[in-house]
């Protein structure tokens, strides 16, 4: 049974059409890197596969759930948006408590497992101790990815999650979404850092003004179908979302 | 559905969301001060009164409950309901970290913390008050029920306020997300809502003016809170309006956050509409992006225009000013504290004097003046957020404090001397001092538009305080606004007072500046002979000299260096502005 599935999942918002008509499904326990360029609709999708917003048409199961049974959703899911959702006033370890509290987490096994995720990303307890306004971005994006997944969900929605990292840190996120996908979580990846994507993603959507304009591996994808030969998967990103209208062929080619 | 242990989730959320508060007013030391002053003050003042009238309250035995105690009551939880819908509607539609609580827990659980944290914030405020009078109450009637039925009654009331309140504001919220009329005109709409808001408090307690007077709210059942409150104490109150509050708050609560959670979650899951959605379908497509690409803030200001001879820089920020301000009005926020503190004691002296004009148009002689100052560029480094350091490399200080300035001077200025010169003339004042006036505003904007980047550009401030979800809005900081009101409010009083009632002017500034710091260094010094009392003979002496001088030549030489001073307080003001501003240096 995949893990997420939409069909003809559509949001328009007044005249504007910003996901259109969208057909995909994720296996369990897979990463799914989507991409996109700037307002493809990569957000609005996230939002409405996490329940956040309703789709105008269409429909969307997330774990077996639809998305618009938000009350049946949230637990099954974890999200990590691009702007981290994290409180000024309060510290690492203050606010992941909350969170795991919210969910009713056992006490002592989250105590371990924030240890050790904050461990693996090296934030020291001096800095878990510190209030989050002191922060740099890098080390809200850690505490909010950790928040994230803390709960081990069935799904997580992960948007930009290497941004602001520094390479150390990127590549231990890296590993932790393998990590998380070989545990049996599937994982939706949506990153403008396409050799994360080439790393980790087992299949990868492109997002083209809402409509997905491609699916495959990437390997797959970086193969060009007439003449075999191999491109880098950021030219195939930019041929399937240039606003040439050769785009029209490569669409069928990969489509 | 919500989650089956909600209750306890919202109760967890509530006090995370108190806790968060307590925090960000602590770290505004002055904020904090200010508001514990506010607290301690009128308790001590009902600690000192409990203690010398406990004869007396004794004495008097058994009293029924007065009409105006329950009006009384319903008034303020009235209020509380007024400032709840204002907190919803203005700093608190949507909630923090939204993407996080919303996939966490249910609707009903955010609800439910919204609603915990606000009653906490509310009883923290009448926690000390409500306690001295509990004490007193149990001190004075040996009353032991009252030690429970005060504070009962005072989280019913609290509760309740805030709940109604928040069924309120969030249905603002839900219009304003939803129609599009709605969410183009708020800012007319809710200024006319607090208009009627303070005029409906008006009527009901200035009976002398047409008013009904606060007891004629006791029929409201709001009031009755107060006859809970009194049960076991001599005062004799209503047990069935007591009993009525008890079950009716606890239908309340059922019903409340019922409503509430059907208007928040339709609220946070509705894709809101746009103010400016009908106004673009209504123009001309072709026209407005030909235009738009050429002169989009100028067209965005309109009709306010900045003149084409002031530099393309100078303007840009002018401009810019007055577009934060327009789009974002919640941002004056800061400038309601003085003007309700000294706008509600005006127009209390107004209703009293034999002519109201007699007060209102010296008042806006030396308010409308700071408005013009304080509303554009108290807080412009806050203002820039984290486009500051692009500003500070794109643009010399000399430009960039002009343009600041610029909006105050064009906007501000005519109001101010327009305002103040009609109505001078309208009211009982003679031609010369109509215009003496209308020089006191001009002068005096002139000095609050000046001095207002000044203060800004050397104390500003960065962090944003939860104003809806915009972390845009910054305000100034409290110290700063306090110091500029006071500032400019001060000494253009003076100059008002001068020009109208020199000898009173006269006698102001002789107990200012010698009869009141010799009367403290006396009462300091006591009988003793020595440094103290010396100091207290030469301030005295300075009150006599002070008073000795003419009315008429006080008026010539008093206003007169206030004015100079004006002038010098000006320039200098300017070139501190634009000499920080060239010279500073951002925090990571």
């Amino acid at each position: 049974m995949p893990s997420i599935e939409t069909t003809a999942l559509t949001k328009r918002y007044g005249s504007t059409t910003a996901v259109d008509q969208l057909d995909f499904s994720v296996p369990d326990g897979t990463v799914y890197g989507f991409l996109g360029p700037n307002g493809a609709g990569k957000t609005t999708t996230m939002r409405i596969l996490t329940g956040l917003t309703t789709p105008t048409s269409g429909s969307a199961t997330v774990a077996g759930v639809p998305v618009t049974n938000r009350d049946s959703l949230r637990p099954h899911i974890g999200y990590l948006p691009e702007e981290p959702p994290l409180y000024e006033q309060a510290t690492a370890y203050e606010q992941l408590e909350y969170v795991a509290g919210l969910r009713d987490l056992p006490s002592r096994e989250t105590q371990n497992r924030i240890d050790e995720l904050l461990d693996r990303l090296d934030l020291s307890p001096d800095d878990a101790a510190t209030r989050i306004a002191e922060y740099s971005k890098g080390m809200r994006q850690k505490v909010a990815y950790v928040q994230a997944v803390l709960h081990d969900p069935d799904v997580a929605f992960l948007d930009e999650p290497t941004s602001g990292l520094d390479p150390r840190a990127a590549r231990t996120i890296r590993e932790l979404i393998g990590e998380l996908s070989d545990e049996g979580t599937t994982v939706f990846l949506s990153t403008h850092i396409l050799p994360v994507v080439e790393e980790v993603a087992d299949t990868v959507g492109i997002l083209y003004d809402g409509k997905l304009v491609a699916e495959d591996t990437p390997d797959q994808l970086t193969q060009r179908a007439e003449t075999g030969e191999t491109r880098t998967l950021e030219d195939a990103f930019l041929e399937l979302t240039s606003t040439d209208p050769a785009q029209d062929d490569t669409e069928e080619t990969y489509g | 559905m919500a989650e089956p242990n909600w209750l306890q989730h919202a109760l967890g959320v509530g006090v995370f969301e108190f806790r968060r508060s307590v925090r960000a007013i602590w770290q505004d030391k002055a904020r904090a001060f200010l508001m514990a002053a506010g607290l301690v003050f009128p308790s001590l003042m009902l600690v000192g009164f409990i203690y010398l009238f406990s004869g007396v309250i004794r004495d008097i035995g058994t009293v029924s409950l007065p009409p105006v105690a329950r009006g009384t009551v319903a008034l303020l939880w009235l209020f509380g309901v007024f400032i709840a819908t204002q907190r919803v509607v203005s700093a608190r539609p949507r909630i923090d970290a939204e993407s996080l609580i919303l996939t966490t827990v249910s609707a009903r659980t955010v609800v439910g913390g919204l609603l915990v944290a606000e009653t906490l914030r509310v009883l923290a405020y009448l926690c000390l008050p409500v306690s001295v009078l509990t004490g007193g109450m149990v001190y004075l009637f040996s009353s032991p029920a009252s030690a429970l039925l005060i504070p009962l009654a005072a989280v019913l009331l609290g509760l309740t306020a805030v709940l109604v309140g928040m069924v309120l504001g969030y249905a603002v919220a839900l219009l304003i997300a939803t129609s599009p009329f709605v969410a183009r005109h708020k800012t007319v709409l809710g200024g006319v809502a607090v208009l009627a808001a303070m005029g409906g408090y008006l009527f009901v307690t200035l009976p002398q003016f047409g008013g009904v007077g606060q007891e004629a709210l006791a029929v409201l059942p709001v009031g009755w809170f107060v006859d809970l409150a009194v049960i076991g104490s001599p005062i004799q109150g209503s047990m069935t309006r007591a009993a009525v509050v008890g079950v009716g708050s606890l239908l309340v609560v059922v019903g409340g956050i019922a409503l509430i959670e059907r208007e928040a979650t339709r609220l946070w899951f509705t894709d809101p509409v746009s103010g400016e959605e009908g106004q673009k379908e209504e123009s001309d497509p072709a026209a407005t992006t030909s235009k738009e690409t050429r002169t989009a803030l100028a067209d965005a200001t309109a009709p306010v225009r900045i003149p084409r001879g002031i530099s393309q820089p100078t303007r840009r920020v002018a401009q810019w000013s007055i577009l934060r301000t327009r789009r974002d009005p919640r941002r004056l926020n800061f400038l309601l504290l003085p003007v309700v503190i000294v706008g509600s004691a005006l127009f209390s002296s107004g209703m009293q004097a034999e002519s109201p004009l007699a007060v209102f148009v010296p008042a806006a002689a030396v308010l409308l003046p700071w408005m013009a100052g304080a509303t554009f560029a108290m807080n412009p480094f806050g203002d820039e957020g984290s486009v500051l350091p692009i500003t500070l490399i794109s643009i010399s200080g000399l430009a960039y404090v002009r343009g600041v300035m610029l909006p105050g001077l064009l906007l501000g200025l005519p109001i101010a001397v327009l305002v103040t010169g009609g109505a001078a003339l309208v009211g009982p004042f003679e031609l010369p001092a109509a215009v003496g006036l209308v020089g006191v505003a001009l002068l005096a904007t002139v000095v609050a538009v000046s001095t207002a980047p000044a203060v800004g550009i050397w104390f500003p401030r960065f962090s944003a305080i939860s104003i809806g979800q915009s972390r845009e809005v910054v305000p100034p900081r409290l110290v700063t606004t306090a110091f500029h009101f006071l500032g400019v409010t001060g000494p253009a009083t003076l100059l008002t007072l001068c020009l109208l009632n020199p000898r009173f002017a006269r006698t102001l500034v002789a107990g200012i500046v010698g009869f009141l710091p010799a009367a403290l260094l006396q009462l300091v010094a006591g009988e003793d002979v020595g440094v103290l009392s010396d100091a207290s003979t030469w301030f005295y002496g300075i009150g006599t000299a002070v008073q000795s001088v003419s009315g008429e030549s006080f008026q010539l030489v008093g206003g007169g260096l206030l004015v100079v001073g004006a002038v010098v307080i000006t320039v200098l003001s300017y070139r501190l502005a634009v000499r920080r501003f060239d010279r500073y240096s951002p925090s990571l």
